[in-house]
């Protein structure tokens, strides 16, 4: 038997499987469903002009660089931050505590609390605040997770999501740590001074001096005030 | 006519063979895995000054499919514990978890006293601070075929697992174009000597083809077909993709219901390793295994498998694949079949709550074929306590009580618990019911009951914000009513309500209402407020269901389910501030890609002063109240909560927190059969003995006292400061500026001094907390003539 022959009874038969629908028969019970052009998921969670097109093949659409398993989804804090704002809170906030005056727990937190820190200082805003939440998961009463995520907020112009986190964080610290407490109080004053909400303002700040006198700044937020009153 | 039908053949057949290819190649290359979702419980952290009983962690280890070595640990997922010495040694696998901490393999970690001491990664020495263990997999979400499979990389597979594949498969691979001849013509000749099908012809791609594309039909028509497929296949994608699709691919027998599809799910079943981590012999055995999964399957025929295993190992030292050395060294390797971690689902009911809410958002079948990963915040240590407690709890009921014995499963007593951690909404235990098995209904959701007096705190909330009606000031815990015979017209009707046995106590400060529950009380002071404070007060704190707006709303008459009396009490818990629940914490795709992170989302709804006020109050009902028999039956922390009892007795609640942790439990009939038992006897053991575990081990914390609170000491009787006199001195919280200036009329001798600051410091475990000067004292905002602080 030659080739040609070969391939005219195979055409003859092939045809024949055509014709009598086997091989639609055969296509159709694929039990994976991969004739299906149907959408993987509902709605499509790719981003814009990332969703797999039908000529690629596995996982090359990934560069590996890309691959990062600890990236992290935009939160609530898209944007820019507010650079002037930035620069007027840097000078603030106390060293954090050595970690062995704190429990166990909150110094697996406290690590979180200062990758959070230190993601926020590279404006990885949404990595942040993942540590943050991480750190408040792990030591639900350490106060200085709540004071960072607030300040994140306050940074990101989230007015009232920075306002709860950092009076938590203030009552938590009121027993713990007093310049912390007054640091906290004073932020929370920024917040409600950026708010317009001068009356809340002046009495978050008087508050916070209570705890932290010696603090220049918020005495010059005091003095700023009662100028703007005057 | 012979040429014209030739032609008219080979036109249809090249017409057919260009769709074939078309459909072939779309296929293949837009190829996605059919890969189930995983639902994942919350990761193990382990960090020095831990407390964790070796047992207990040992048993994770085991859960997890770690594997005990008896020699220094090098492979992932082995770990070795040293008793003697209290040194347990791992080596971590790659999490599916998008970590938060650096990549480390192998650690040491020192046990002392059950306890923690030290985290070294043995690659550096160097001590950690914390290492987090993969997740436990809670549950996959399936479609019909059940198929249990990972994907696998070429790169990451032995080159000694391929080879052995090939040889015990198709050694002439790389140099067939999808069709082997000389194979087909020997399986012909060995099938024809033999008078039965002994040995096939089908090259790797032909197997892979007939998997991928066509049924296991056994006729002549698929073969042709699958022949053009495996050409067409050739032609279009290299040997190593098809390869890599086979290792994929390939089904390797059975786990229970699951089929085992592809070489790592495969290598981490029959060995509990993956697949770079196989030795020469596990390697022959699953390429042996290829021919016939369940003949060969290393759980089961163990005597079958080596008789594969050292054929396969035969032919790659005949093809050069491996040494004479190595052949030797992989014969006298030893077989155990291994003891699979069982498959059971420990917590089925949130599962079903987490699979809801992923419905949401994905369709049934991307959820069955996606591999997404869901990341949960389950608890499973709590999960089993909490599951433990509450089946021990009804039985004993049942036996201490035989009126609440049912014959018929379904009729028989029921109850839920569900425990939250209040600052991030984190549900971390969820039983649904007795028995899963028996009843799918899950009563922590879905239930709607009456919560009796689990009520009555909102009451009291509320009228602390309220300003009273004869412009007395706000009511303070302090404050007195009366609690005497009631009555309350509403709407032409008249409503009585009644104290328990119908005793009353006459004047009563608010403390003493909640703490005792008082009917009258409550109502005389829900009437004082009306009820449109109330029912705002309730849903500030988290109530959802419609509440209905008549009086014995206030003694809890509206159903609420436990859920949202859970999230009602974190927010007492969490000063003020309503958390969203959250099951699920983190959606990946089957790459690691985040799809969705659920974080904290918090809003402030209650003012902290007025939630830390109730929270005080709430303390009472534990250490002097309706629920202290927690304290005799041991459990000291500093602990909030509120007893439940509906009025016919169908309903016993008890809800309860400490700083850290709420926790809901419901005890009563489906049916709604009255108990016969108040929220004390039937729900508070429950809740006790729930909580003594969940807790242990814990730093002992106390609630945070905002600033605008002060703690002053009181004579409970007068209300007024305590003297050195007073026969009994309790501490009581007020609003700052509002506590009481008088001394106690009735033992005036001198002031009792309390610096709360001291007296209360947030921590008496080992006192490493933080200390600085005190602030000086505040002044009151403004003074308050006497008779409006009572």
């Amino acid at each position: 038997m030659n080739w040609h022959k070969y391939v005219a009874i195979l055409a003859l038969c092939t045809s024949g499987c055509v014709f009598s629908g086997l091989g639609q028969k055969i296509f159709a019970q694929d039990r994976r469903g991969w004739i299906s052009h149907e959408p993987l998921f509902e709605e499509d969670l790719s981003p814009p002009g990332e969703a797999m097109s039908p000529g690629e093949k596995f996982d090359e659409r990934i560069p590996e660089e890309e691959k990062d398993t600890r990236s992290v989804s935009p939160g609530d804090f898209d944007g820019t931050i507010d650079r002037e704002l930035s620069s007027t809170l840097t000078s603030g906030p106390p060293d954090l505590p050595a970690a062995r005056t704190l429990l166990p727990h909150e110094q697996v937190a406290l690590s979180f609390v200062i990758r959070g820190r230190e993601a926020m200082a590279r404006e990885e805003a949404a990595v942040a605040k993942a540590y943050f939440e991480r750190a408040i998961e792990i030591a639900p009463l350490l106060p200085f997770s709540y004071y960072f995520l607030g300040k994140l907020a306050f940074l990101y112009e989230k007015h009232e999501q920075a306002l709860p986190l950092l009076q938590k964080a203030g009552t938590l610290l009121a027993r713990r740590n007093h310049l912390w407490c007054g640091e906290a109080l004073r932020l929370l004053g920024a917040v409600y001074e950026d708010m317009g909400e001068y009356e809340h303002a002046r009495a978050t700040y008087r508050q916070s001096l209570d705890f932290a006198p010696a603090n220049l700044q918020i005495r010059s937020a005091l003095a700023r005030l009662s100028d703007g009153e005057s | 006519m012979f040429p014209f039908l030739l032609l008219l053949s080979a036109v249809i057949g090249w017409q057919f063979y260009r769709e074939l290819e078309q459909q072939v190649v779309d296929r293949f290359s837009s190829h996605n895995w059919d890969l189930p979702s995983k639902i994942y419980a919350e990761p193990l952290l382990l960090y020095p000054g831990m407390q964790v009983k070796e047992e207990d962690l040992l048993q994770r280890f085991r859960r997890l499919d770690y594997r005990p070595a008896r020699r220094a640990i090098q492979l992932r997922g082995e770990y070795n514990y040293d008793q003697q010495r209290g040194q347990l040694q791992i080596t971590l696998r790659d999490s599916p978890l998008p970590r938060f901490q650096e990549k480390t393999q192998r650690v040491a970690m020192w046990l002392q006293d059950s306890r923690i001491v030290r985290i070294v990664d043995l690659d550096d020495g160097l001590s950690l601070p914390f290492i987090e263990l993969d997740p436990e997999v809670i549950t996959g979400v399936y479609d019909d075929e059940r198929e249990e499979r990972r994907i696998v990389k070429l790169y990451d597979v032995p080159s000694l697992l391929v080879k052995a594949l090939l040889a015990a498969e198709d050694h002439r691979f790389f140099e067939h174009e999808g069709i082997d001849l000389w194979r087909i013509l020997g399986a012909i000749r060995a099938n024809l000597l033999a008078r039965r099908p002994v040995q096939g012809g089908s090259t790797l791609t032909q197997q892979l083809v007939k998997n991928f594309f066509l049924t296991q039909e056994k006729v002549f028509s698929r073969k042709l077909v699958e022949i053009c497929i495996a050409t067409i296949v050739e032609f279009h994608y290299s040997k190593l993709e098809i390869l890599e699709n086979y290792l994929n691919e390939i089904y390797l027998g059975q786990h229970g219901s699951k089929g085992i599809f592809g070489m790592w799910e495969a290598a981490r079943v029959y060995f509990g390793k993956e697949p770079r981590d196989l030795t020469l012999g596990e390697i022959a055995v699953l390429a042996g295994m290829v021919k016939s999964p369940n003949t060969y399957s290393p759980l089961r025929h163990v005597d079958r498998v080596i008789h594969r295993r050292n054929y396969v190992l035969q032919r790659m030292r005949t093809l050069g694949d491996i040494s004479e050395e190595e052949y030797q060294a992989a014969l006298q390797e030893k077989l155990v079949p291994r003891t699979l971690p069982p498959e059971n689902n420990r917590a089925p009911y949130f599962t079903d709550f987490v699979t809801k809410e992923l419905a949401e958002q994905f369709s049934s079948e991307a959820l069955a074929t996606a591999g997404l990963r869901v990341f949960t915040s389950l608890n499973v240590q709590l999960q089993e306590v909490a599951q433990e407690v509450v089946e021990t709890g009804l039985k004993n009921l049942e036996a201490k009580y035989a009126r609440l014995q049912r014959a018929k499963p379904e009729e028989r007593i029921q109850a839920c618990l569900i425990a939250i951690q209040p600052q991030t909404g984190e549900i971390r235990a969820m039983v649904g019911g007795r028995d899963y098995r028996i009843s799918q209904f899950n009563r922590a959701i879905n239930a709607h009951r009456q919560p009796g007096s689990v009520f009555k705190p909102v009451v009291f909330l509320a009228a602390l914000a309220e300003e009273r009606r004869q412009k007395e000031g706000r009511f303070l815990p302090t404050s007195i009513i009366k609690d005497t015979p009631f009555s309350w017209s509403f709407s032409g009707q008249t409503w009585r309500p009644g104290n328990y046995n119908n005793k009353y106590f006459g004047d009563v400060s608010l403390r003493q209402a909640l703490e005792q529950s008082l009917n009258a009380a409550t109502a005389r002071l829900a009437h004082d407020i009306g009820l449109a404070p109330i029912l705002r007060t309730a849903q500030e704190l988290g109530f959802t269901s419609s509440l209905p707006e008549y009086p014995s709303l206030v003694l809890g008459s509206g159903e609420v389910s436990p859920y949202e009396v859970a999230v009602a009490f974190s927010t007492l818990a969490n000063n003020g501030l309503r958390v969203v629940p959250r099951a699920i914490t983190l959606i990946t795709n089957r790459e690691g890609e985040v799809l969705s992170r659920h974080g904290i989302e918090m809003e402030q709804t209650i003012p902290e002063e007025e939630a830390y006020l109730i929270t005080h109050m709430l303390e009472g009902v534990l250490d002097r109240g309706t629920a202290r028999a927690a304290r005799q039956h041991g459990f000291s922390r500093p602990a909030a909560g509120k007893t439940g009892t509906t009025n016919d007795y169908g309903d016993a609640w008890f809800v309860g927190y400490t700083p850290e942790l709420v926790t809901v439990v419901w005890v009563g009939f489906d049916q709604r059969q009255s108990l016969g038992l108040s929220g004390s006897q039937a729900a508070l053991p429950i809740w006790v003995e729930f909580m003594k575990r969940a807790t242990a081990g814990r730093p002992v914390a106390r609630f945070s006292q905002p600033l605008g609170v002060t703690q002053v000491a009181i004579d409970p009787q007068s209300g007024f400061r305590a003297t050195d006199h007073c026969p009994v001195v309790v501490e009581e919280a007020f609003f700052r500026g509002e506590e009481p200036q008088r001394l106690c009329p009735q033992h005036a001798a001198g002031l009792r001094s309390i610096d709360s600051l001291s007296d209360h410091p947030e921590r008496d475990d080992d006192g490493r907390m933080e200390r600085e000067t005190a602030p000086p004292p505040r002044p009151a905002e403004k003074s308050r003539p006497w008779w409006r602080i009572f």
